[in-house]
This record gives structure tokens, C-alpha cells and sequence, in this order.
């Protein structure tokens, strides 16, 4: 989160948004958002552990807490999938560089196939 | 040949103390269901042993001539199911094949109540308890697969800050959007 809102300039130049949440209570993330001074990403909060996996097929971490694992997904504007990133530990994140490459590689495919 | 619609448990009580990790309803505090599949025009007892291959149901319908969104748990995606056509047939079926198993007993709690995916985590299972428990588990696996580029985003609640309810779908809809699911409790 805190490498999408460092790059938020360059992301909400190429009209990527970025939303981010949690299975934390509304005041957790809340707190989150503050500690680490994020202000470009859309914080929400609350999410159900089971449904999430439910539909995306999210890993869970389940021991003395349930959590998710970390999952991203890059989504177009159409609302499908463009790419995810299914983590099962702390290794394994989406990056705004690679998510920025990615929109950039997309948009380039989509102007020349209106072209040809 | 009447249609093995598992009855829905409503009612029952949900918790997060089942062996399969979901929120499924408390084993002994789940009064319905006894009777679950006695929408079938044969009781469970008197059912021959059932092929769970993922398709055959108690009612003996093959797969062709079943429609098409009854074959498999993920012929539709999630957001497009009912609490009537969820779990499907398949599920149910496994479950009851697998009926043996102390596990099984709760998973089947956890379909009764329309729960539609649950996590199979074999730890918390003796996978070895029964024959048709792999089966279940696979089944089980099968209703929670990762999103395929190009499928659209399911429906997810959420809140936002100010504690309103949100569908994170809708959230970045008519721009690139990534959606971050982090792990929270930091």
C-alpha cells in the first residue's frame, strides 16, 4: 500500500485507482491509514475472511488468527480481471511498477488494434 | 423424478468453530436438517452407494440430462448463484457419500446452511476417515478457484471509512483498478 501511494502521481496520471482493504474493523484501518500517511489509496475495511475466498479463491491464514493472505487483482475498467497476484505468505506482492508496466502494456495493445 | 433440492437451514446458527474453517453452523446447535435430503423421492438410508465423480446425484440423473448449470459447483460464478441452486447437487452428494466422517458430519452442516464455499485445510481433517472424504475435499477445493483473467470481479463487501457498506466491484468500475486484500492486524 504504502508503494501504491508513494507512486499515486504516476498511477493517477495513467487512471489507475487503487483501493485497499481487510478483514480489520473500520477504526483499525482507519489507524492504519494515518500511521502510514496514506492518501491516495481508497481504504475499506471489514471484509469477510470466507466470503472473500469464497470468490476470489484468496489463500487464508488460519492459526491464532484468521486472516487473508495477501491477493491483489488488477481490474479493468470493464470490471474484469486483468491480472491478480495470489500471495500464501509474505512473499508476493503486486508493485506499482509492475501494475503501472502492465496498464501501460494494455492501453499500447488497445490503441493498435484500433489502428489496424 | 423429484428433484434433490437440498432443503436450506436458514436458521441454523452460524459460528467460526467448524473444522472446515468457514463460517458454518455449530454442530450441536444445528436442530434442522435431519431430514435434509428427504426432498429426494428416496430417503438417504435406502440410497445405493452414489458415484461421486461430481455428477452423479441421489436422484440418478445422468449428467446429460441434467441442465447445464447443475454439473458442476462452478458452471456459474458465485454471483450469479441462488440460495437455491447453492451448493449444488454435487456437493450435496458428497457430503452424503462421505457421511462417515466426524468432519463431514459438520461440512454437511455447513451446505445445509448454504454456505457456498468452504477452505479445505487437511490438517484439520482426517482426509483417511472416509473414502468419499477426498472426494469432498476436492469438491470443496474446486468452489473456491482462483479468478482467470478476463472473468468479472465477484461482488465483495466491504465498508468504507465512514462505515458505509461498499461492494469493492463497484468501486473502480470505468477505470484500471487494482484491489488490494492485505492481511490487517498489523
Amino acid at each position: 500500500m504504502v508503494d501504491f501511494d508513494t507512486n499515486a502521481l504516476v498511477l493517477r496520471e495513467a487512471g489507475i485507482k487503487v483501493v485497499a482493504t481487510s478483514v480489520d474493523s473500520v477504526e483499525d484501518t482507519a489507524s492504519l491509514a494515518e500511521g502510514l500517511r496514506l492518501g491516495a489509496v481508497q481504504m475499506t475495511a471489514g471484509v469477510d475472511v470466507h466470503e472473500v475466498a469464497a470468490a476470489t479463491g484468496a489463500f487464508i491464514q488460519d492459526d491464532t488468527r484468521t486472516n487473508l493472505h495477501a491477493t491483489g487483482f488488477l481490474l479493468t475498467p470493464e470490471g474484469t480481471v486483468a491480472d491478480a497476484c495470489y500471495s500464501t505468505g509474505p512473499i508476493g506482492r503486486f508493485t506499482a511498477s509492475d501494475v503501472f508496466k502492465k496498464v501501460a502494456f494494455a492501453k499500447l495493445m488497445i490503441e493498435r488494434a484500433k489502428q489496424s | 423424478m423429484a428433484d434433490c433440492v437440498p432443503p436450506l437451514c436458514d436458521q441454523a446458527p452460524l459460528c467460526d468453530k467448524a473444522p472446515l474453517r468457514n463460517k458454518a453452523p455449530l454442530c450441536d446447535q444445528a436442530p434442522l436438517c435431519d431430514n435434509w435430503a428427504t426432498t429426494c423421492d428416496r430417503p438417504v438410508a435406502q440410497q445405493p452407494d452414489i458415484v461421486v465423480d461430481g455428477v452423479s446425484c441421489l436422484c440418478d440423473k445422468p449428467p446429460s440430462d441434467r441442465p447445464p448449470h447443475d454439473r458442476t459447483p462452478h458452471d456459474r460464478p458465485l454471483r450469479d448463484r441462488t440460495p437455491h441452486d447453492r451448493p449444488s447437487r454435487d456437493l450435496w452428494f458428497a457430503a452424503d457419500f462421505a457421511n462417515s466422517a466426524r468432519a463431514v458430519h459438520h461440512a454437511k452442516w455447513c451446505i445445509a446452511a448454504g454456505v457456498v464455499a468452504l477452505t479445505w485445510n487437511e490438517n484439520e481433517v482426517d482426509r483417511s476417515a472416509s473414502p468419499g472424504l477426498g472426494q469432498l475435499a476436492t469438491t470443496f477445493e474446486l468452489m473456491s478457484k482462483p479468478l482467470e483473467v478476463g472473468q468479472p470481479f465477484p461482488t465483495i463487501n466491504a465498508k468504507d471509512m465512514d462505515g458505509n457498506a461498499v461492494d469493492l466491484s463497484s468501486l473502480g468500475t470505468g477505470s484500471w483498478t487494482v484491489v488490494l486484500f492485505y492481511r490487517g492486524h498489523w
